[in-house]
This record gives structure tokens, C-alpha cells and sequence, in this order.
């Protein structure tokens, strides 16, 4: 094929694709927003190497293609755990990279500054990989042997121009990119079209290869897994490998979460892409196998143009292209995040240092530049040397050394600095002992050393004398493992920082240093989302949007010249708590006034109370008084009264004395129980009470000739027994008073309650007294008139209830609380 | 004379009742208000000794309902309660005299025969 041709179709495509970016820039803005465009753009995973690449592996090692796009269908069953999270801190801090990220969890600048400058290295030689498709494939189809380098040089130069003019339209790298967005997803369709198309061709041209398959023994093996132990190991590390990257890998990142317009685009995306990668891996076996049939001499990574010229020439274009379309829509994307990295990471500490932070995005700009022409360098230096065949995977692996830091940073709080940087360093370190610097040795770059190790244990692609594993599987392993063994390790045996301390600043301040340093733009946009917030909040605005823009730990250090330290959580922390207190101390105070006043209300209830006992029981001694002084004085002057008069008038006498005596005693009781004692509750057996009262009460049975009957149930509460069995004895004393021949005392339980009951088989309780009998003054029947009054007080101080009940006889009952919830402290 | 003295107290009627007695008066005892009325009601009595403190209608409720006219008998008002307001709203239902717990013998005869002259 010509190659003026195969050249005229390439910059066509190129310059289709300046159209379709413009297109998304402009009227296509609605599109290049859409779930599917979303969807289609992260199959920039998709690169040349799968294009081309898995034809060429699955014709040399089989099935073990499929482990690279099964990792990332794997992980995007995980979104919602994983992405959703993500997009949301990505939102709010505006983060651009996962170096961004690991310095936003760790607050650490060299982890951010280290994860850029391995990620630069890791990944030049991927990117150089891309370039030489690209000038393979011109070379395969034109014929040509050289100069291998001329197609990829202004190819290079276009990319990079692509890069810049959408890719750094703006200094904040988190903004979206349309224009980019819709031209990647643009060449992930071209891509998918051209691979299915070259393989239905290849199919229709030269018939199905597979019943030739059959009949030759060597082909088996490659329809069939890997086998042993060996082979599940490399696959599911493979698996496992290639979900990580497409994870960690910077363009995967850029795609997935800063492009991202909407969180909800993922769940379209988390079929669809594996949807797409299925598709696009449909060919791969047949045309590894027609490739092996027709073209047995031939390079297998360069099977899908051979078999496409076969078919004619209009599809080798097409297959060129398609190759194109992966390999550009890669470097365009990755050059742009590793630019960003590089600027925001390494240059703008640097600038800022040299006070030349307004130069950012020129910087950012050349730095694509620099990152295309280092990878054009690296393509022309390697050329044919393992070190760029054999590299695509393992930049997998540097990639996937981000994964402890970061995943165990989102999802595990006792990660610290100390242990991502160990846990980075070491599998850096191992990375570049196992894979990268075998890899140039390999290329004759190294002496033999690299390969062979110092020691048999220490063999770079047999760690502790290992057999059997591949180069990747073991070098991603043995990294991995002592990444997260670090990581671990190192955070479990250093303290978690405390969190960073904020920083609180006035708007005006904050805007102006925005204005500074992103534009007026940037600086009115702030103000208006800044107004009437709180400092802390707004420098925190501003930080993520400096941020975005100039790194985190450049926007740190601007941020610190207009603002001051912001009260760290730990004071307001104890300003809340403060506060709490003295809400606290106000609610007691509350309190105590509350009951305070209480207290006054009872305290004059009490005061009433004693009035009204003071009237009691001066009129309860009046009656009795007035009698014996009138019996006594008509004794004195009447000293010849009949005997039978006499006799009487001495018995009323020395009745009435002892019913003043008894009054006394009843109330000097009293007194003694309310004397300012407090109550005083204790566990009583009510049992136990009752049998004492019971026999205090006996020498008064005995000489009224009364019966008492007795049923008693175990009852325990908590109660002033002093009192209790001061109520029991006034009222067996009343019911022994009033009783013909028995006295009936009851004790058991009544629901929450104890009840005791007190019955004679007296006359009762008139009618019309009934009401009154726990009033005070309301003798009757030669009672005191003050027993009952004093039992109910008593009963009422103990949180309990007296009554008469109906029926014949007197029968008094009076309850007490089982569970004493808050009793009257003072009595009655 | 006829006198008729109502208290609940068994202790306090029999001394009253033997002294009057003594002093040459015919004397009725009630221990209750309705008891009281009931003697009222049936003959006209010169004075009532009335306590004011009875179980049931009490001595307020008796002075209300004392029988009016000429046969209105004068009261003696006896209580062991000696508050102001008792005794004011005693005299105001138109008790003649009154005379606070513990009293002695000599006062009440004397207090008696004081409002028994004017009959």
C-alpha cells in the first residue's frame, strides 16, 4: 500500500478528530455529557496493545489475554462502593489524580511528589508503546524498512497539540473537557468498529479456522486456560493486576472521575463497558488462529493488519486506523494526566518557590510536550528491545503499587503517611528490581547482573530461589505483598496524626489570592459561592479550588499567607463542650430553683399542716380536760355525794385521764417519727413489721378479752418501718377499742402495692361520719380522734393510701408503695 | 328553768348535767344536733348549752335552725376551738353567750345564771 496513502489517511483521521472535539466543544456539549459518551470514553483502557497486542498474545500463549479485561469488568461490579465515593471527595476537594487524593488522606507532599514522578516513569514506556504501533503498523502496510521514525514524529507533535488545546484550554485541570471527552469516546467506537469489521472480513475471506485448529495438537493449548498451579496463579494475578490498573492508571482516573459529569453515568457504564470489552475481544481468537494459519513467519502483534491486507486494502486502512484511534485516544489522555501530575506535583512547588506560579499552564502545556517527546525518545532509543515489547504489563504493575496507600487510605481510618510512603517506596523498589531494571538488562541496556541477582535468592525474576512463576506474576506479587505488608505494617506501629489543622480566612482575602493566582473568573466565581460562609469554610472553598489548579500542597501554601489557624478541632471541641456544660449548669440551676420553690410550697403546706395538728390536738385535749377539771371540781365541793354518784363520776375521771395520756403518747409518737427525721427507707419485710405490731398491740387484746386473727403474706418493699408500724398500732389500738371479740389484721399484695387491712366486729362506722374519720377533731366513741388523723399523715408520708372500706364492722385499709419512685421526703 | 345541753361527750354531760341539776334547773341532754332540734321542737327550753363541735349537723347548723318567737331559747355557746371567728359567727346566729374549753364550774354557773335573769 502506498504509503502517501496510508500518510493522507492518518492525518485525515487526525484532523476528523480536531473536528469531532471542536463538535463537542461546541454543539456536541450535550452529547459529549451523555451516559453513553461516558461509558464509550472509558474504554480508552482499550489501547493499541489490545488492538493489536492480544491477537499477538493469544496466538502465543493462549487464553491468557482475557485476565486483562476481566479485572476491570470485576471492578466495576465494586462501583457503588467504590467509584461512588470517590467522585464525591473528587467533587469536593477537586481532585485531579490519586496523587492528589494520597496527599488530601495523608497530608504529606513527598507522597504526592514520589506517586508522580513513579507514575512518569512507570508509565513513558506504555505511552513509547503506543508511538511504535502507530509506526509499525505504517511501516507493516506501506512496505517500507525505514526510517522507522518518521510517521511517529508529527504524529507525536499532533497528539501533543491535540492534548493541549483541549486538554489545557483552562488552568483547572478538574474542569471538564468536552471537546476531549467526545473525541476519546469518538475513537473507542472507531476502534471496536474496525477490529469487528477486520475480523468479520478475515472470517469471510479465509473461512473459519477453527475445524483447522483441531486437527493441529500445538493449537489446543492456546483455547485452553493455563494449566497447574503456575497458570491459576498467573491468571488470577493477572486478573487481579488489571483490575488495579484500571483503576490506578492516571488516564482510567481522568476519564472516570474528572470528566465525570453525573455519579449516576456509572450505572450505565458498569455493563456497558464490560459490554464493550467483550465485543471488542470477540475477534481476538479467531484471528489469533487464522494469523497462526496463514501467516506462521509472520510477527503474531502484527496478525490483525496482515490478515485486514488480505482482505483488501480498503480494510488494512481500516485496521490501521482502528489501531490509531487506540493508540491515540491513550496517549492523548495519558500524556494530559501525567502532565497534570508532573505540573501540579512536581512543578508548581517549584514555580511557586521561584514566584512564577502565573507561568502554570504554560508549564502544563509544555510539559505534555516533554512527556510525548520523552516517550518518542524512549520508542526510537528502545526500538525492537524487550524493554518496550514487554512493557505494557509491567506498568500495570507500577500502577497497581498505588493500590495499598489509596485503598487502604479510602476505606481503613489507621492508615498513616508513614506507612503509604513505606509501603509505596518498598514496592517501588521491588518493581524496578524485579521488572523494570531485568526488562532493560534484558534490552542489553544493564549488565547481566540485573537479570541474574547477586545471589540465588536473590534472582530478580525468582525472589527466595521461586520457579516457575513469570516475570509479571511474580514481579506483581512479590511487590504487591510487601507494598501492603508495609502499609500495613508501618500504620499499625505509628501513631495517626491528628487531623490536619484548618485554616480559616476572609473571603475578600481568599478571593483576591484566587484572582491572583486562577483569574478574575476564577475570583467572582468564588466570591459569589463564598458569600456569608464561615472562614473556615470558605478557605477550605478555596483551598479545593487552588487546589484543583496548582496541586494541593502548592494550594496549601498559598492558602497559609492569607489565612490563619483556624481554632483546631480539638479547641472547638472543647468549646462545644464547654457550652454543654453550661447548658447543663443552667438546666440544673432550673432545677434547683424549681425545687427550691417546691420545697417553699411544701415546707408552708407543712406549716399549715402543723397549724391545723396544733389546733387537733389542743381540742382533742381541751374536751377531756374540761371533764376531769368539772369532775374534779364537783368532787372537791360535793364531798357527801351518794357512793353510786361518786363511784361514777371517779370512773368517768380516770377515764378521761387515761384518754389524755393516750392522746399524749399518740402525739408525742407522732412527733417523734416528724420530728425533722427524714424518712428513712430501708428493705423491711412487711411480714415481719405486722408480727411486731401485733404483739405490741397483744397486752390490750388480752384485757379487752378480743381474738385477733391474722393473715399474713411475705411482703418485702422499701419503706420507714418506724412509721409503718406506728399506722399499725393506731389503727389495731382503734379497732381493739371498738372490737366485741375479734380483730382481723390482713397483709398481702395488690397489684404494685402492699395492702394492709384492719377489721373489727364492732358497731362500724356511722353513716354519716364516714366521710370524716380521717379528719382530724372527729372523735367519736371515746376515740382520740387524732389516731386515724395521724395514721393517714403517716400513711401519706410513706407514699401510700388509707380508706375505710365498706361492710360490717370497721374494716381500715391502708396501701404502701412496693417500688418507692420519689417519696416526701418531709412527711406530713 | 329548762335547760337543755347538747355535746357529743358522754364526759362532759354528766358533770353538766349533775350540777345543774344541782343548781335547781330541769335538764335535758342531747348528743346530737337532730337530737337537739328534736327536743326543741317538741317544748320550749330557756337555754341550750350547745357545743359547737358535733359528729354530723353541728352547733352552727343547730343555732341556724333554733326555733324562733317568743319561745326562742337563749344559747350558750361551749367550744373547745377558741378561735375569734367561731365565736363572731356564733354571736352572729344569735348565740347569747360563749365560753371556751377547759372551763371551770363556778364560770359556767355563773355565766348560767347571768343569762338566765333577764328571762
Amino acid at each position: 500500500m502506498s504509503p502517501l496513502f496510508l500518510l493522507l489517511g492518518l492525518f485525515l483521521y487526525l484532523g476528523l478528530l480536531f473536528l469531532v472535539a471542536l463538535f463537542g466543544e461546541g454543539r456536541g456539549r450535550a452529547w459529549a455529557q451523555s451516559p453513553w459518551v461516558y461509558a464509550l470514553s472509558l474504554a480508552v483502557y482499550a489501547t493499541a496493545w489490545t488492538f493489536f497486542g492480544s491477537v499477538g498474545r493469544a496466538a502465543t500463549q493462549g487464553a491468557t489475554f482475557l485476565p486483562v479485561y476481566l479485572g476491570p469488568t470485576l471492578v466495576l461490579l465494586l462501583w457503588p462502593f467504590l467509584h461512588g465515593k470517590l467522585l464525591e471527595l473528587a467533587r469536593l476537594h477537586r481532585l485531579t489524580s490519586w496523587a492528589d487524593y494520597l496527599f488530601l488522606r495523608y497530608g504529606h507532599a513527598p507522597l504526592g511528589f514520589l506517586t508522580a514522578l513513579f507514575l512518569v516513569v512507570g508509565l513513558l514506556p506504555y505511552l513509547a508503546l503506543q508511538l511504535k504501533a502507530i509506526a509499525q503498523a505504517f511501516l507493516f502496510l506501506s512496505g517500507e524498512e525505514a526510517p522507522l521514525a518518521d510517521v511517529a514524529l508529527p504524529t507525536t507533535l499532533l497528539l501533543a497539540l491535540f492534548a493541549i488545546l483541549f486538554g489545557t484550554r483552562r488552568l483547572d485541570p478538574s474542569e471538564r473537557h468536552e471537546g476531549l471527552v467526545l473525541a476519546v469516546a469518538f475513537e473507542s467506537v472507531v476502534k471496536l468498529l474496525a477490529l469487528l469489521l477486520v475480523g468479520g472480513a478475515a472470517l469471510l475471506a479465509l473461512g473459519n479456522p477453527f475445524p483447522k485448529a483441531m486437527e493441529r495438537p500445538e493449537f489446543l493449548p492456546l483455547l485452553l486456560p493455563p494449566e497447574g498451579a503456575s497458570g491459576y496463579l498467573a491468571w488470577v494475578s493477572l486478573t487481579v493486576l488489571s483490575g488495579l490498573a484500571f483503576l490506578f492508571l492516571p488516564r482510567q482516573f481522568h476519564v472516570s472521575v474528572v470528566e465525570n459529569v453525573n455519579p449516576r453515568h456509572l450505572a450505565l457504564a458498569a455493563w456497558a463497558f464490560p459490554l464493550y470489552l467483550l465485543l471488542i475481544n470477540l475477534p481476538v481468537v479467531p484471528l489469533a488462529l487464522l494469523g497462526r494459519l496463514h501467516f506462521p513467519q509472520e510477527n503474531p502483534d502484527l496478525y490483525v493488519l496482515a490478515l485486514a491486507q488480505e482482505a483488501g486494502p480498503g480494510l488494512a486502512l481500516l485496521a490501521f486506523l482502528g489501531g490509531v484511534s487506540a493508540a491515540t485516544a491513550m496517549v492523548i489522555v495519558e500524556s494530559l494526566a501525567l502532565s497534570i501530575l508532573v505540573s501540579n506535583h512536581l512543578l508548581s512547588p517549584l514555580l511557586l518557590r521561584a514566584k512564577a506560579l502565573g507561568s502554570l499552564l504554560l508549564w502544563r502545556r509544555l510539559s505534555i510536550l516533554l512527556v510525548m517527546l520523552l516517550a518518542y525518545l524512549y520508542f526510537r532509543l528502545a526500538g525492537e528491545a524487550y524493554a518496550l515489547v514487554g512493557m505494557g504489563l509491567i506498568s500495570f504493575v507500577a500502577v497497581a503499587q498505588l493500590a495499598p496507600a489509596a485503598l487502604l487510605g479510602l476505606y481503613w481510618k489507621g492508615a498513616t503517611w508513614q506507612g503509604a510512603l513505606a509501603g509505596l517506596l518498598g514496592g517501588m523498589l521491588l518493581w524496578a528490581y524485579t521488572l523494570f531494571l531485568p526488562a532493560l538488562a534484558r534490552s542489553g541496556w544493564l549488565p547481566g547482573v540485573f537479570l541474574e541477582g547477586p545471589h540465588p535468592w536473590l534472582r530478580p525474576e525468582g525472589l527466595l530461589g521461586l520457579e516457575g512463576l513469570d516475570p509479571v506474576t511474580h514481579g506483581f506479587l512479590a511487590s504487591l505483598l510487601v507494598n501492603l505488608a508495609l502499609t500495613l505494617g508501618v500504620s499499625l506501629y505509628t501513631r495517626r496524626e491528628a487531623p490536619k489543622e484548618g485554616r480559616t480566612g476572609e473571603v475578600a482575602a481568599l478571593s483576591a489570592l484566587i484572582g491572583r493566582v486562577l483569574g478574575p473568573e476564577a475570583e467572582e466565581g468564588f466570591q459569589r459561592e463564598a458569600q456569608g460562609l464561615p472562614g473556615p469554610q470558605a478557605a477550605a472553598r478555596a483551598e479545593a479550588l487552588l487546589a484543583g489548579s496548582v496541586g494541593p500542597a502548592t494550594a496549601r501554601l498559598l492558602l497559609l499567607s492569607v489565612t490563619e489557624r483556624a481554632p483546631s478541632e480539638a479547641l472547638v471541641e472543647e468549646a462545644a463542650r464547654e457550652s454543654r456544660e453550661v447548658r447543663a449548669y443552667a438546666r440544673a440551676l432550673e432545677e434547683a430553683r424549681r425545687e427550691l420553690a417546691e420545697a417553699y410550697e411544701r415546707l408552708k403546706a407543712q406549716d399549715q399542716a402543723k397549724d391545723e395538728l396544733l389546733a387537733a390536738v389542743s381540742h382533742e385535749l381541751k374536751t377531756p380536760l374540761t371533764s376531769v377539771r368539772a369532775l374534779a371540781e364537783i368532787l372537791e365541793a360535793h364531798p357527801d355525794l351518794p357512793e353510786e354518784e361518786r363511784r361514777r363520776f371517779t370512773g368517768l375521771l380516770a377515764k378521761e385521764a387515761a384518754r389524755l395520756s393516750r392522746l399524749v403518747e399518740e402525739v408525742l409518737a407522732y412527733a417523734r417519727l416528724q420530728a425533722g427525721l427524714p424518712l428513712r427507707l430501708e428493705p423491711t419485710s412487711l411480714k415481719t413489721l405486722a408480727e411486731e405490731a401485733l404483739a405490741l398491740a397483744k397486752p390490750l387484746a388480752l384485757e379487752k378479752g378480743v381474738r385477733m386473727e391474722v393473715h399474713l403474706e411475705e411482703v418485702q418493699t422499701l419503706t420507714d418501718r418506724d412509721r409503718v408500724l406506728q399506722v399499725l398500732l393506731n389503727l389495731l389500738h382503734n379497732a381493739l377499742r371498738h372490737a366485741q371479740s375479734r380483730v382481723y389484721l390482713e397483709l398481702g399484695r395488690e397489684g404494685k402495692e402492699a395492702l394492709f387491712r384492719v377489721r373489727d366486729d364492732g358497731p362500724g362506722v356511722p353513716e354519716a361520719l364516714r366521710p370524716l374519720v380521717f379528719e382530724p377533731f372527729q372523735s367519736f366513741a371515746g376515740g382520740t380522734g387524732l389516731g386515724l388523723y395521724l395514721a393517714r399523715r403517716l400513711v401519706e408520708s410513706l407514699g401510700g393510701r388509707i380508706f375505710l372500706e365498706a361492710g360490717e364492722g370497721a374494716s381500715f385499709a391502708f396501701t404502701l408503695p412496693l417500688e418507692v419512685d420519689r417519696a416526701d421526703p418531709g412527711g406530713g | 328553768m329548762r335547760i337543755l345541753v347538747v355535746d357529743d361527750e358522754e364526759s362532759i354531760l354528766v358533770p353538766l348535767e349533775f350540777l345543774l341539776r344541782k343548781a335547781g334547773h330541769e335538764v335535758a341532754l342531747a348528743k346530737t344536733g337532730e337530737e337537739a332540734l328534736g327536743f326543741l321542737a317538741k317544748s320550749p327550753f330557756d337555754l341550750v348549752v350547745l357545743d359547737l363541735m358535733l359528729p354530723g349537723m353541728d352547733g352552727f347548723a343547730v343555732l341556724e335552725r333554733l326555733p324562733q318567737g317568743p319561745t326562742k331559747p337563749k344559747v350558750l355557746v361551749l367550744t373547745a376551738r377558741g378561735r375569734e371567728a367561731d365565736q363572731a359567727k356564733a354571736l352572729a346566729l344569735g348565740a347569747a353567750a360563749f365560753m371556751a374549753k377547759p372551763f371551770g364550774i363556778g364560770d359556767l354557773l355563773a355565766q348560767v345564771e347571768r343569762l338566765l335573769e333577764g328571762k
